[in-house]
């Protein structure tokens, strides 16, 4: 079973959101948009860290040209472990919830 | 607001998080962090921007730290695998390794152990920091003579008249009751005490010492009260209540009024009867607690808070001058002593017995260094056997930080392991060790300082001994250890033979501070005293024996193997009082004189078989002698510049005479001190009273024969019985007694002799890891050498030669080190032995001979070996 945490799962599915648009500060903002956290970049790069490795997301750096001049940019792309990752842990979910009205806690 | 400049953040921010080794691909995160940062600049100004980043950045540092500690983790499990595979794997390694950390930090701890002891003496008092003793010094002509002793009104006059002094107590340590040793009495039990003081209530204010029984406010109330110590208590009464008994002190009757808890062994004032110093006040001797000059007291102040100790000793020093009224030419400034430096320091303040401290501190280094040294040794000479593992490392991406750390890791499980080990070690052996020291050291796991102290001591040595491994062993280069197919590491080392140098110039400095302390403590004991200490007993007396002396002696005499008897007017050891006046003829009217003037009885030569020089020895036959003859010593006579001495006239606190005898030097106090100028009298000339009873048993070849002894001693006891039934018959051998003075110096010299046995099988054990190495590598070469005609012993010299040479470049460093550290030892004692070239050169030849014996084993063993087995795989 691929275990994914709360988090992973949100930043998965943000980053799945963003498509070509996804960086740390779109991640980030995106997950605030979606749940209302607030994530340092520490813990960031962290969780973007930890689902590179599992294999989930792939990253790509970009040069950049702004003011403060040339530093890189690192984009995520969920790969299709990642989505099938996502989708057992909704069905996981789904199925934990079933049932259950919203009266019940 | 510029558009086109966005303000930059923090820069010291930036820089952190730039070096966050977690957060480095690519630097993402900066830029990130720039972006957001611009904006909250935008929205809500720079300052909360900054904030921000800041609060940013150090979650980053934390969340990178969290990172780093898992890795490390990680890696260090590694680290201690490999070494506890290397550990199992080389098993003789590690046990000289093991077992020389071992030893070492042992006898680490223990010096520890006993330093901490020395160091808090006298600290169980509440208030030890408070404490102080009363010392005088004395200028006299440029001579300065410090003193512990003041007299008994300096207590009571400090209190009286300065508000600074909260408390002041005055302590006599017996002889104010004029008998040297003094008899406790009850009922049909007696003993004598050597430890009786005299001083009032305020002593138990200013001292901790606990009451079990009574009250310390009124328990000295009383002229004739008492207070004893537990176990003195428990000796005369058993488990009874002993409040308010009445014993016999010296035959007066006193009345129980406390009982303290024995005196700790840490503590410098050693007592277990207290009487109250105004027993004495209606004696003869009752003067002498209002009498200014009359030195023999100690005085212990207490302060008021906050009063700076300089300032009042400046205002107290001439307390002693404005009240002696004959104090004359002589300068006496008093001063405050603290307590904390009653044991470790002279009065003068130089170092006294803090020297022993740092020796033994300085010996504790030195082993722990050997130790650490082997360690040092073993680990590189064996670096072949570990250069593949650093190269492979390295090449998969080992930075040289890593090695190092992993070598550290290596030298801290060993030191650890050895650390547990030698807790064991102390804990086996504190018995023995307490015996050797005579302390009474226990081992206190709770005590924080010592327990730190010996974690210290392990973590000092794992760092140490892994140093130079670890910076030898990681600066490999990887391509050169896995290009060779074998790297030629012993040679590339020369620090390796400045250790072994080192190690054993400290085991020859140690062999010859241990050679000069014992012949020190040799020449201490058997030196030529000029007097017979064999065969003599010493018994206190009181002065009723004066009255039935002759009756006693010729009873005595019955016994054929008693030769002689005699009486002296001090302890046995000590030459007598030195107050009063002494003048001659022809003595200059400036010279001053501190003579003792022992009063003696006829026999008294005789019975030490002290030889006459000159003149004649007190005679029976001639009247005048009783009071008017005087032997001097010839130190005396020296001393005094007495030309001719025969017949000159003297006087003796008031009684007149003329010498009629030189007697030559002997010496009973201890050759640590300088002979004393004597004058022997036989009368009363001040308020001398026989306090020893000295009886020559046997003579000749046949004297320690120990049946006639013993039946001599049951002789003495039944007429002693008879005379004197109040007294109980409590003998010492004068030989004994001697011996007892040279007690410190004896300890001294069996401790460095155990750490310096210790010391050198340290190094030898390292030195025969490093010649199993070494014949091992030379293996080959042995073969061939062999195969070409060489002799088995030519093979064996050719593997000594080399170790011979560091020892023998070890004298060169040990023998001025040693010189100068023993000069200055030595230096304490008035009576010394010469360092001679013998010392050195024999303890070069010890060194040098355990060294090539330690070595001999497996050099020869290399040498015999066979040069097909090494030669076969070529």
């Amino acid at each position: 079973l691929k275990n994914l945490s709360v988090n992973e799962q949100i930043f998965l599915i943000a980053i799945w959101w963003l498509k070509d648009e996804s960086y740390g500060v779109r991640i980030r903002d995106k997950i605030k948009e979606m749940t209302g956290r607030t994530f340092t970049f520490g813990t960031l790069y962290n969780t973007l860290d930890n689902l590179a490795k599992k294999g989930y997301v792939t990253s790509r750096a970009v040069q950049i040209l702004n003011q403060t001049g040339g530093n890189k940019r690192v984009y995520y792309t969920t790969t299709k472990a990642g989505l099938e990752a996502l989708r057992e842990a909704r069905e996981l979910q789904e199925a934990i919830w079933k049932g259950l009205g919203k009266q019940v806690f | 607001m510029k558009p086109s400049k966005s303000p930059s953040p923090p820069s010291l921010a930036v820089w952190l998080v730039k070096h966050l080794e977690r957060y480095q691909t690519d630097h993402a995160i900066i830029e990130d962090m720039q972006e957001v940062f611009t904006r909250i600049c935008r929205e809500r100004g720079y300052i909360l921007a900054c904030i921000w980043y800041w609060v940013q950045c150090l979650d980053a540092v934390a969340k990178n730290t969290l990172f780093n500690l898992k890795w490390r983790f990680v890696m260090f499990k590694n680290y201690f695998k490999i070494a506890l595979r290397n550990l199992a794997r080389q098993k003789g390694y590690s046990f000289i390794n093991i077992t020389g950390l071992a030893i070492g930090m042992a006898c680490a701890i223990f010096i520890l152990l006993w330093v901490q002891d020395e160091l808090n003496f006298d600290g169980f008092h509440e208030n030890k920091d408070n404490i102080f003793r009363v010392a005088a010094l004395f200028k006299d002509e440029g001579d300065e003579i410090y003193g512990a002793d003041t007299s008994a009104p300096v207590a009571p006059f400090l209190k009286n008249n300065y508000p600074e002094i909260k408390e002041s107590t005055t302590v006599n340590f017996g002889w104010l009751t004029g008998n040297s040793r003094n008899i406790i009495k009850f009922g049909e039990k007696s003993f004598y005490t050597d430890d009786l003081i005299l001083t009032d209530s305020s002593f138990f204010d200013i001292f901790s010492f606990p009451f079990l029984r009574g009250d310390k406010k009124t328990a000295l109330k009383n002229p004739n009260s008492v207070i004893l110590t537990l176990s003195t208590a428990e000796k005369c009464f058993g488990s009874e209540d002993p409040m308010n008994k009445t014993i016999q002190v010296d035959g007066n009757p006193m009345i129980v009024t406390g009982v303290v808890a024995d005196v700790p062994q840490n503590s410098h004032l050693q007592f277990d009867v207290v009487l109250p110093l105004t027993s004495v006040r209606n004696t003869n001797r009752g003067f002498f607690l209002t009498k200014w000059d009359s030195y023999g007291f100690a005085t212990y102040v207490t302060l008021q808070d906050g009063v700076a100790i300089n300032e009042l000793d400046r205002k107290i020093e001439d307390v002693i001058r404005k009240n002696d009224p004959n104090f004359g030419d002589t300068a006496a400034y008093i001063f405050l002593q603290p307590l904390s430096k009653i044991r470790l320091f002279n009065v003068d303040g130089s170092v006294g017995f803090m020297r022993y401290v740092y020796i033994f501190l300085t010996i504790a280094v030195i082993i722990l260094l050997i130790a650490c040294f082997n360690y040092m040794n073993l680990s590189t000479a064996r670096s072949d056997k570990r250069a593949k593992e650093i190269g492979l490392r390295k090449v998969v991406g080992s930075k040289r930080a890593n090695i190092i750390r992993q070598f550290f890791c290596e030298s801290l499980l060993y030191a650890f392991i050895s650390f547990l080990i030698s807790i064991l070690i102390v804990i086996l052996l504190l018995p023995q060790f307490n015996e050797l020291t005579g302390k009474r050291i226990a081992f206190d796991y709770a005590n924080p300082v010592l327990l730190i102290g010996f974690v210290f001591v392990a973590l000092l040595t794992g760092i140490i001994a892994g140093s130079y491994p670890a910076l030898y062993l990681s600066s490999f280069i990887p391509i050169e250890i896995l290009n060779k197919s074998k790297s030629s590491g012993v040679k590339k080392s020369p620090l390796r033979k400045v250790l072994v140098v080192f190690q054993f110039a400290l085991s020859i400095g140690l062999i010859i501070s241990m050679v000069i302390v014992s012949s020190q403590v040799r020449y201490m004991r058997n030196a030529e005293i000029g007097f017979d200490k064999n065969n003599v007993i010493t018994l206190p007396v009181s002065e009723k024996i004066e009255n039935i002396f002759e009756s006693f002696k010729n009873e005595l005499k019955q016994n054929l193997d008693i030769v002689s008897i005699s009486l002296k007017s001090s302890s046995p050891l000590r030459s007598g009082g030195t107050s009063g006046t002494i003048s001659w003829e022809g003595k200059k009217p400036d010279q001053q004189i501190n003579w003792c003037h022992p009063m003696v009885d006829h026999d008294y030569f005789k019975t030490l078989n002290m030889k006459i020089a000159e003149g004649r020895d007190f005679s029976r036959e001639i009247q005048s002698d009783l009071k008017e003859g005087f032997i001097l010593n010839e130190e005396a006579v020296k001393q005094g510049n007495i030309e001719n001495p025969i017949g000159k006239q003297i006087t003796v606190n008031g009684g007149n005479g003329a010498i009629i005898g030189v007697v030559k030097n002997a010496q009973l106090s201890s050759l640590r001190f300088t002979i004393q100028p004597e004058v022997y009298h036989l009368s009363r000339t001040f308020r001398e009273q026989f306090q020893t009873l000295f009886i020559k048993m046997g003579s000749g070849e046949n004297a320690r024969q120990f049946n006639k002894i013993s039946a001599s001693l049951a002789h003495i006891e039944r007429v002693w019985k008879k005379f004197m039934p109040d007294a109980p018959f409590e003998y010492q051998f004068l030989d004994e007694s001697l011996e007892n003075q040279y007690r410190t110096e004896t300890r001294i010299s069996r401790i460095l002799n155990t750490f310096t046995i210790l010391a050198i099988f340290l190094s030898c054990l390292g030195l025969l890891g490093l010649t199993s190495f070494m014949a091992e590598q030379r293996t080959k070469e042995i073969g061939v050498r062999k195969v070409l005609g060489a002799s088995t012993a030519g093979i064996a010299i050719l593997l000594s030669k080399e170790f011979a040479k560091w020892v023998l470049l070890a004298n060169i460093i040990a023998w001025p080190l040693a010189y100068y550290v023993m000069n200055k030892w030595l230096q304490e004692f008035a009576n010394r032995i010469n360092i001679g070239m013998g010392t050195f050169i024999a303890s070069a030849a010890i060194a040098l001979i355990i060294a090539l014996l330690t070595v001999s084993f497996l050099t020869i063993k290399a040498a015999l070996a066979n040069p097909i087995k090494s030669l076969r795989y070529e």
